[in-house]
């Protein structure tokens, strides 16, 4: 896929991850990218790996933190969480319904997409078929029911409507000639 | 070896087995099933042919050639007036494969065909000679010729061999459906046959031929009037917005076999002639007019979704969500640019497996069935699990799985449309979520869930249908894991189209 964006011209930065994981690059070789990984992964602006202690080590106190609290809430004092459950009633019944987001997309997807797509699938029928397609049928038979009414029988009219017919195309390619 | 005979035999085969079931007697309903087959299988051997022989990276624009003069040198003709020429480039062998492979699957399901069984067959491979001709010729006349001669067996398959339905607020009755569908592109091919004969007398050198066509310089503003003819009068057969109604319909009222060739090749032919006859004509009437095919597409893409989204019928959602995925193809010719292009021809080829797949499954319930209304069944991967694979992965390749087939080709499309028109980009991968949300509605409502126990008696395929199904399921992986042999044929010859950057 790369390679054809290449024929058309595209140009995609794929050096800078060749030059900064050249191992990765060759990885890439061995599993039959012929460009190397570099082929596959692009980075705009690649950053050296950078290890942040604060970061990790909050990260890992916040873990501890919550496993400290469940296993003080379920193990140490287990009759606590019904406790909190009983004080904090509208907080559990929000979080045990999921915050109400599934009832919430089911809602959107119910009234708002399927209602709007009935009203198109509506006009579609009724109004680009039956009125647009079907009309310009109908238009066409009522035109052929209102020029029936021409088939007299009567020759001078034919004649005349000929003698008309005749003058008009003369008109026309006199004017288109000038 | 190259020969224009291979792309003569997908022409003259269908033809000579039409007029070889004439003598068949009717009686004998397997001998016409197996002739049938076999032809079909037949013309798949000689389009994959054609396809993997067509060279790369070779001086010819055209591969395959044969041209023998029918008429020359009388009255306006000049020299090789009109010719049978045959020929393909680098669009036209995906698209020679593509008949190939749709028609043989469909000869297979059709082998369940009981009634008049030989009529339908010489009415099938009539079209299918048809849609080969079109594909293959370099002549504006035997174009114009064959274009036509796909467009009208559709009449009598579905009138005949059709059904009528009737749903809670409407009914259709198959003879409607086909009165709309030929009449509708019969209209349509009016505006092309006024656009053949304006370049012909524009171009003032006494012959169809396109390739010598291609030559000559026409004036700008008379570019700008003529392309209009044909990217409506092509455009209505890709299923262009609004003049689309005829194909739902027509896929509701059709038989199984008839919608797959419906969606899967004959809906190609109108994009293929915005290519043939529009761009490669006309290119400057094509720069002009292409933001309108743009927005056209969008609302193809959008508009088809929605609509699909609201079906209640099987083939409703499928023909709605058809006439989206030719949008993408009409969206990607109207980048002009040659990834956008590239991936219109890679949907082309990539919807005609799939959606091809998808009719032959919904007959495969709904001649055991006889329903169609997708809320009537639940459970069904229960009775029917190789059913539900061999569906299901059509309709991951519609909304665009990677691994599959219609990844490749809407990727192309969407990075074609984000160069040229960013906003309409964005809302074309709207209408690839809108596909998300009525595929996997209809996979969870039909195919799991709770079984409904009035289907309990549903059989699963048929060997016929299964090799069918396979064979089609095996080009939708093909394409999407290995989209190189296609990609490659196409972008050679879309960079030689005029006004492509």
């Amino acid at each position: 896929m790369l390679a054809n964006l290449r024929r058309y011209g595209i140009e995609l930065d794929e050096t800078d991850i060749k030059r900064e994981c050249p191992v990765f690059d060759q990885v890439g070789r061995a599993m039959g990218f012929p460009g190397g990984i570099g082929d596959v992964i692009f980075l705009q602006h690649p950053h050296a790996f950078d290890f942040n202690v604060a970061v990790t080590l909050g990260s890992i106190a916040l873990v501890a933190a919550g496993l400290g609290a469940g296993w003080y809430a379920w193990v140490v004092r287990p009759q606590l969480p019904t406790r909190i459950m009983a004080r904090l009633q509208p907080v559990h019944t929000l979080v045990s319904n999921e915050y109400y987001l599934d009832d919430l997309y089911q809602a959107i997807i119910d009234r708002v997409i399927l209602a709007g797509a009935r009203v198109v699938a509506w006009f579609d029928r009724n109004v680009v078929n039956d009125t647009g397609i079907d009309g310009a049928a109908y238009t066409t038979g009522f035109a052929a029911y209102l020029m029936k009414f021409q088939q007299t029988g009567k020759l001078p009219n034919y004649a005349l409507a000929m003698v008309i017919g005749i003058v008009a195309l003369a008109v026309v390619a006199f004017s288109l000639k000038a | 070896m190259q020969t224009g005979y291979v792309l003569l035999a997908t022409i003259a085969l269908p033809l000579f087995v039409a007029v070889l079931l004439l003598v068949v007697p009717s009686k004998r309903a397997d001998l016409v099933r197996y002739i049938s087959i076999a032809t079909g299988f037949a013309l798949f051997g000689l389009s994959t042919y054609a396809f993997f022989a067509y060279q790369l990276a070779t001086a010819d624009t055209y591969q395959f050639e044969l041209q023998w003069t029918w008429i020359e040198n009388v009255g306006f003709l000049g020299d090789k007036g009109i010719t049978l020429h045959l020929g393909i480039d680098g669009i036209g062998a995906p698209m020679v494969l593509l008949t190939g492979i749709v028609t043989f699957a469909a000869t297979l399901i059709s082998a369940k065909i009981d009634y008049r069984n030989k009529d339908y067959f010489i009415l099938l491979f009539l079209l299918v000679a048809g849609v080969f001709g079109v594909f293959t010729s370099l002549d504006l006349f035997f174009w114009f010729f064959f274009y036509e001669l796909a467009v009208l067996p559709m009449y009598l398959l579905i009138g005949v061999w059709g059904s009528s339905s009737t749903f809670a607020t409407f009914a259709r009755t198959k003879e409607y459906s086909a009165v709309k569908l030929t009449m509708v592109l019969v209209g349509a091919s009016v505006l092309i046959f006024v656009g053949i004969f304006a370049v012909f007398v524009e171009a003032g050198i006494g012959t169809f031929d396109l390739p010598q066509l291609y030559e000559v310089q026409y004036d700008e503003n008379f570019q700008k009037v003529v392309f209009p003819l044909f990217l409506i009068g092509c455009g209505v057969l890709a299923g262009l917005w609004p003049f689309h109604t005829w194909s739902p319909d027509g896929h509701v009222a059709a038989p199984t076999a008839v919608s797959m060739l419906h969606a899967g090749v004959l809906m190609k032919l109108g994009a293929f002639g915005i290519i043939r006859l529009g761009m490669q004509l006309l290119p400057e009437g094509a720069e002009f007019w292409m933001p309108m095919l743009m927005t056209l597409g969008v609302i193809n893409v959008v508009y088809g979704a929605i609509s699909a989204m609201a079906q209640t019928d099987f083939k409703y959602m499928v023909g709605y969500s058809s006439m989206s995925h030719m949008g993408y193809v009409l969206m990607g010719l109207a980048t002009l640019n040659a990834v956008g292009v590239n991936g219109a021809v890679l949907q082309m080829f990539s919807h005609g497996v799939m959606t091809a797949l998808m009719f032959a499954m919904i007959g495969v319930l709904y001649d055991q069935a006889h329903t169609r209304e997708i809320a009537a069944f639940g459970g069904l991967v229960k009775r029917m699990p190789h059913f539900v694979a061999f569906f299901s992965i059509a309709g991951l390749a519609s909304l665009g799985l990677p691994g599959l087939s219609g990844f490749v080709a809407e990727f192309n499309i969407f990075l074609g449309t984000f160069q040229t028109y960013p906003a309409l980009g964005a809302l074309g991968i709207l209408g690839a979520a809108i596909t998300a949300v009525y595929i996997l509605r209809m996979m969870s409502q039909a195919f799991f869930g709770e079984e409904n126990e009035k289907w309990a008696g549903l059989k699963d395929m048929s060997r016929y249908e299964y090799a069918g199904a396979a064979l089609l399921l095996a080009f939708i992986v093909l394409m999407g894991v290995f989209p190189s042999p296609f990609v490659d044929r196409i972008a050679e010859t879309v960079l030689k189209i005029p006004g492509v950057s």
